[in-house]
């Protein structure tokens, strides 16, 4: 059997697990008294233990069984939390995160990076346990060393094992990679002679001594499959043997050393990056740097292992199933009546056609609860992005040495799975704008009367067809002085007259534009809220910003619900139908001739009540022989992008409607001025614009 | 005269039925018997069960059974405890 296959599962499994973890363990910090929570967090870093050893990644299993017994021992209040155990133990996510990526990338994954965290979280487990504990029982506890404990297991298995598709060699198999085999014994007095043997049953049981560094319930996994119907006796053998490395264990059988003083030396163990940097090798901040950009690496490989598939809730694709269920009888109804008809039943014409009008009324309703469930099966509560944020906060506010709380509410809102993941780095932008620029150090928050904890908001809810998200902070707010000197020197504007508040608050979304005096490492490169903006608009969303100064600054993003269906406008240039995303249109027109003009080698303008409106002749921008040569005869659809209006000529307007944006596919390279197909009502195919696309192609 | 019964490639339990039979043969047709798994590149616990079954009754006819293992079948044996 070849366990690989169940790795996709496992990498899919496992994600939710660790999310958990980690949400659970930031939240555990705030709250360490919450033994359910405790619980649940211990739950978590079992099944990842357990489901690792099942599907044969040892490793694994083995890194996470360390971090279970801290918990463990949490969780019996043998120790009490400390900040550095969830420090640790947050590395060892980000490090299980590591490891299951490469499963997901089917990369190797070197163990031995994980020893150095291993006892780590070890000794935090040794550090808090009383010197006066006596040396026998000590020993006991940390008798799990890699030296590992002795079992004697008793596997009887069922008859029907083979008859289950099992093969007990496996599960023996299985075993030996949990630890070494010292002994194996198969009881083959079941077996009878051949000519009374059944082929298909199972007679053999075994016996089997394993030594492993992996306890009890690690074993136990092992035959999670086949426990029900079998009998299987796991007992512990006593070997006080204690994890010592082989040069500690020469030391103390010389005499030289004591043990204590071994065990002691371990768990002073540095990690490679302090003892490089006592040694003057480099400085803290370059770990850091190397560290911070391994962590993102880390991240992105991880999501790009798990974000291929997606996991729908049930009732959902319970709800879907019921509508294709009644569609199939829709149909068959319907080719009763079509055969009827045909027959020239008695009923009459009138009767089949009042008839295939309910029916066809019907279809039609399933036919849009269809597409509208389908459509749902894409989306995805924003919860699960906005709980990494929670980390990011964690981890932003100490390296700052502020005290900042993250507030996440309307986790279930649901969002487009596509839109979500795209959401998601400006998202960690405009939070570490947040952190870093946003809110003030402690000192000037008391200064300014404000509490010493600060707080973002992260929000999110739907109103409409579109769905919200909010990044607020409580903090300084944007200078306005700060942002018009600066516009000004960057000659982005030439004067302040004629903007208002919000358009000067909008300047920062401009390209380069950062006010921060000092650029850290944080954010404050001068490349943030332009990329920022323009990711949300690829997403055909919009940014708002709003502040106040002295008490805060709001980032509001605006996302549609989903990217597969949008409002169009229809218009017709020659033979051909495109159409225009609505939320790029502003209106549109039939300039009279004397508002058009032409600027010599500047191309066209159009004056729409005193503003002048660059013209892109869309029939010569996708070189397709338009109907129309004149402005004034067709019609200008005046659409915007990046806070600029463009007009973009076409013959003839046909009208607003949803269009099902559909991928051009593979095969075709990709075009700038198309963002994709659909299909209309008439069956014919019309090509979806992209603004963007096309304003710069047209370089107006 | 000592019968030969050579068998090859990979045995599991999906042949189970037909190697009994094979074996019950040549256990009856020979007054002792070796059996060849030197060209065996796979043996599971089905067939593992079933020449343990094989030894057991050559015992009761008192035929003389030998085995010769390919290096995978005695890996196999070994790790899942049976010794032929």
């Amino acid at each position: 059997m070849d366990l690989s296959r169940f790795h996709a599962v496992f990498v899919e499994e496992a994600a939710e697990h660790i999310e958990n973890l980690e949400n659970g363990l930031l939240q555990l910090e705030k709250t360490p008294d919450d033994s359910e929570l405790l619980n649940d967090i211990f739950r978590s870093a079992h099944t990842i233990k357990g489901s690792s050893g099942t599907v044969g990644l040892p490793d694994i299993s083995r890194f996470t069984h360390v971090m279970e017994e801290l918990l463990d021992d949490l969780r019996n209040k043998v120790l009490t939390l400390h900040r550095d155990m969830i420090n640790a133990l947050l590395e060892a996510v980000d490090m299980i995160k590591e490891m299951i990526a490469a499963v997901g990338d089917k990369t190797e994954f070197e163990f031995a990076r994980c020893e150095p965290l291993m006892e780590r979280i070890r000794a935090l487990q040794g550090r808090q346990t009383p010197e006066t504990v006596p040396a026998q029982e000590k020993n006991a506890a940390t008798a799990n060393g890699y030296e590992g404990q002795l079992f004697l297991i008793s596997f009887i298995p069922s008859p029907d094992l083979f008859r289950q598709g099992c093969d007990p060699a496996k599960l023996l198999d299985e075993l030996a990679g949990l630890g070494s085999i010292e002994s194996i014994q198969a009881d083959t007095d079941a077996v009878p002679p051949l000519v009374e043997l059944n082929p298909e049953t199972l007679y053999l049981s075994w016996q089997i001594k394993l030594r492993t560094s992996l306890d009890k319930e690690a074993v136990q996994d092992v035959f999670v499959f086949v426990e029900d119907d079998c009998s299987i006796e796991i007992t512990p053998l006593l070997t006080p043997q204690q994890e010592i490395p082989l040069l500690g264990k020469l030391l103390t059988e010389e005499g030289i050393v004591s043990e204590e003083d071994v065990r002691k030396a371990l768990t002073k163990q540095k990690k490679l990056g302090e003892i490089l940097v006592s040694q003057g090798k480099t400085s803290q901040a370059e770990i850091s740097k190397v560290l911070e950009k391994q962590g993102v690496q880390k991240a992105e490989s991880f999501k790009k292992a798990v974000s291929s598939s997606i996991r729908v809730d049930l009732n959902k694709l319970d709800n879907l199933v019921n509508l294709v269920g009644e569609m199939v009888i829709t149909q068959s109804m319907f080719q009763q009546v079509m055969a009827e008809w045909q027959q020239g039943s008695a009923n009459g014409f009138g009767h089949a056609t009042e008839r295939t009008d309910r029916l066809f009324s019907q279809l039609q309703r399933i036919g849009k609860d269809i597409q509208e469930g389908t459509m749902a099966l894409r989306m995805l509560p924003v919860g699960e992005v906005f709980q990494r944020f929670s980390r990011l906060v964690r981890e932003l506010s100490t390296s700052k040495g502020k005290d900042i709380e993250l507030v996440i509410s309307g986790e279930d809102t649901e969002l487009d799975k596509g839109v979500l993941e795209k959401v998601t780095d400006p998202l960690v932008h405009l939070i570490r704008n947040a952190v870093d620029h946003g809110i003030e150090s402690t000192e000037e928050r008391t200064a300014a009367g404000k509490p010493a904890r600060s707080t973002v908001f992260l929000r999110a809810y739907q109103l409409g067809d579109a769905v919200y998200i909010e990044v607020e902070d409580d903090g300084r707010g944007l200078d306005r002085d700060r942002i018009i000197a600066k516009a000004l020197s960057n000659g982005v504007i030439n004067s302040e007259a004629g903007l208002s508040e919000d358009e000067i608050c909008n300047l920062i979304f401009l390209p380069g534009f950062s006010t921060a005096d000092k650029i850290t490492d944080i954010s404050g490169r001068g490349v943030g809220m332009d990329v920022v903006k323009r990711n949300i608009e690829a997403l055909k969303g919009s940014v708002q910003l709003r502040t106040r100064k002295g008490h805060g600054t709001t980032v509001s993003i605006r996302l549609p619900l989903t990217l597969a269906i949008i409002d169009g406008l229809a218009a017709s240039i020659g033979d051909e139908v495109f159409i225009i995303p609505i939320a790029s249109v502003v209106e549109s027109l039939r300039p009279a001739q004397h508002v058009v003009h032409t600027v010599e080698e500047q191309g066209e303008l159009v004056n729409v009540r005193g503003e002048y409106i660059p013209l892109i002749r869309l029939s010569r921008a996708l070189e397709i022989p338009g109907k129309q040569q004149n402005p004034w005869e067709g019609i200008v659809v005046v659409t915007h992008y990046q806070n600029r209006k463009y007009g973009l000529m076409v013959d003839e307007l046909l009208g607003e409607q949803q269009v099902v944006l559909k991928n051009l596919g593979s095969a075709t390279p990709k075009v700038q001025d198309i963002s994709g197909g659909t299909i209309m009502g008439d069956g014919r195919v019309a090509l979806v614009l992209d603004v963007a696309g096309i304003v710069q192609m047209a370089h107006v | 005269m000592t019968g030969q019964l050579e068998l090859t490639g990979e045995l599991t339990i999906g042949m189970a039925e037909e190697l009994v039979t094979t074996l019950q043969k040549a256990l009856q047709g020979n007054p002792q018997l070796h059996v060849d798994l030197t060209a065996v590149e796979q043996l599971d616990t089905a067939v593992a069960q079933i020449l343990v079954a094989t030894k057991l009754q050559a015992l009761q006819n008192a035929i003389p059974l030998t085995f010769s293992c390919s290096p995978a079948v005695s890996q196999r044996l070994r790790t899942i405890g049976i010794k032929l």
